[in-house]
């Protein structure tokens, strides 16, 4: 059967039921059967002949495009999603079997953290088809709604034990952890389009990171700041490190921004101090309330499940193409690094006047599906990473 | 000389990375190197070649990236990472031994 060029890669993509490795296939069959019909004009065919054979020397449209399907039709990091999905199960058979709690039995806990996991569970099927590039080209955008929802919050939240909570109609939600997510999203937008554009570029990311630092303290926000600090000044360090701002005095730059940020933080303590604010939540101790019921074995198996997602994880993130997805990637495990670290030490006492959650494992509705919306996008860049085009050196 | 289809398939990727571990190339430029390097004897079909490129990027054993190639086209290129290197020298030694156990089958010195 004859096949023009256009033919015979729409017969291809058709096969291929991800819509967006299309683009990517598309260019590369084009470019090849270019190069054949180069080759047979040199020989000194005409044009169409030169289509003609170029297009029968590839094979079979249909063969190809079901081949090409088998390798684009999934991409899940199965690694990552069992492991959160085991320290999920942690979380709800803990809650499930802890008793009587400080506000309630456990079974009334274990049961609405259920419907988060459903919720989340669902969150996270969502992010993976949600193509991530979109929604970071909307970064500024995306930033402003941040900016907005933080003041709607001031204006109108309702601030119980130190975390902000809006009121629609029935349902009240926990706003801090939205809004951190937006500035995280739009944050790596913006990192996205300055790359090489020196200190202009680093001076803009730094501006709007200092905007969103704030904007999550005013929201009475003990919780997410320090670790969203640690978040974006880890970024910062990388990409000045990996001359992604192609700024000439790296270490000088460098030492300022981290002299700076020692000095915040220790502004930040000395404030903390004198407000005295200690974890209020019994969630804020719930797995010393799971190692004192059930002993440190349960713990033991958590931080290797634990283990086992921040690894995966690490390996995935060095393995994105592009920069974009590299450094939200890197944000993300950094961000679950840093939650799990300040959710136990906070636990057993050796950190006061801030309050964290254990990822997947500690109750309540709002981090859960900020927390799977995460891995959601990480998912999604991951499943995108074979058909994007590379931007950094691996 | 055509080969049948069963016995390429199995050995395009070996040939593949095998060809990556002098230097990046792009898909045409594979096909023409395969070509020059069996003198003729290995010639596929053009196009089946990417649905096992796209393969061993998946598998993390080739790296893609967009680069100008000559006359300043740009082609998308594919590069052997350490995996894809290791990965070539288990299937070298796995082609070795299979291909020295079939000779002994089919009498073959």
């Amino acid at each position: 059967m004859y096949y023009s060029k256009k033919a015979f890669i729409d017969e291809v993509c058709e096969k291929v039921s991800f819509k967006e490795a299309h683009k990517a296939i598309k260019e590369e069959l084009e470019l090849h059967i270019d190069d054949i019909m180069e080759n047979y004009l040199e020989q000194g065919f005409s044009k169409k002949e030169a289509e003609i054979k170029a297009v029968q020397s590839m094979g079979n449209p249909t063969e190809i495009g079901e081949e090409l399907n088998k390798v684009h039709s999934s991409g899940i990091q199965w690694q990552v999603v069992t492991s959160a999905g085991g320290l999920s199960l942690i979380g709800i058979i803990s809650l499930l079997l802890l008793g009587e709690l400080p506000y309630g039995n456990g079974i009334i806990f274990g049961i609405k953290h259920l419907i988060s996991i459903a919720i989340g569970g669902l969150v996270i099927v969502l992010m993976y088809y949600l193509n991530y590039r979109k929604l970071i080209q909307k970064g500024k955008q995306i930033y402003l709604f941040g900016v907005l929802l933080s003041l709607i919050t001031i204006l109108f939240g309702n601030t119980i034990n130190g975390h902000t909570f809006l009121q629609i109609g029935l349902i009240s939600f926990e706003v801090e952890k939205f809004i951190n997510l937006t500035f995280l999203v739009s944050i790596i937008g913006i990192l996205g389009d300055t790359k090489d554009k020196n200190d202009y570029g680093l001076v803009k990311v730094i501006l709007f990171i200092v905007g969103a630092l704030i904007s999550l303290y005013i929201n009475s926000n003990t919780e997410i700041v320090p670790i969203m600090f640690v978040v974006y000044l880890s970024i910062i360090t990388i990409a000045i490190l990996n001359n992604y701002f192609s700024i000439r005095k790296k270490f000088t730059n460098l030492i300022v921004i981290h002299g700076f940020a020692v000095f915040s933080m220790i502004m930040w303590k000395l404030n903390i101090t004198r407000n005295g604010n200690f974890p209020a939540n019994w969630v804020d101790y719930e797995l010393a309330i799971i190692a004192s019921k059930f002993g440190w074995r349960f713990i033991i198996i958590s931080s290797f499940v634990v283990i086992i997602l921040i690894g995966s994880m690490i390996l995935s993130a060095l393995k994105m193409k592009s920069n974009v997805a590299f450094y939200f990637s890197i944000a993300i495990v950094i961000y679950f690094i840093c939650s799990f670290i300040v959710g136990s030490i906070i636990n057993f006492g050796f950190l006061h006047g801030i309050s964290s959650n254990i990822p997947f494992i500690s109750f309540g509705a709002t981090n859960y599906i900020t927390d799977c919306m995460l891995i959601g996008i990480f998912l999604s860049m991951w499943r995108r990473n074979l058909i994007v085009e590379m931007d950094r050196t691996i | 000389m055509n080969f049948h289809k069963s016995l390429m398939s199995g050995s395009t990727s070996l040939m593949i990375l095998s060809l990556l571990e002098s230097e990046d190339m792009y898909g045409y430029q594979m096909v023409k190197e395969l070509e020059k390097k069996s003198e003729n004897a290995f010639s596929l079909k053009e196009g089946t070649l990417y649905p096992i490129l796209h393969s061993l990027e998946k598998e993390d054993f080739v790296i893609s990236y967009i680069s100008e190639g000559e006359k300043g086209k740009k082609r998308k290129y594919y590069k052997i990472t350490e995996a894809g290197k290791k990965q070539l020298e288990d299937k070298k030694s796995e082609w070795i031994s299979f291909s020295n156990s079939l000779n002994k089958v089919v009498g073959v010195k």
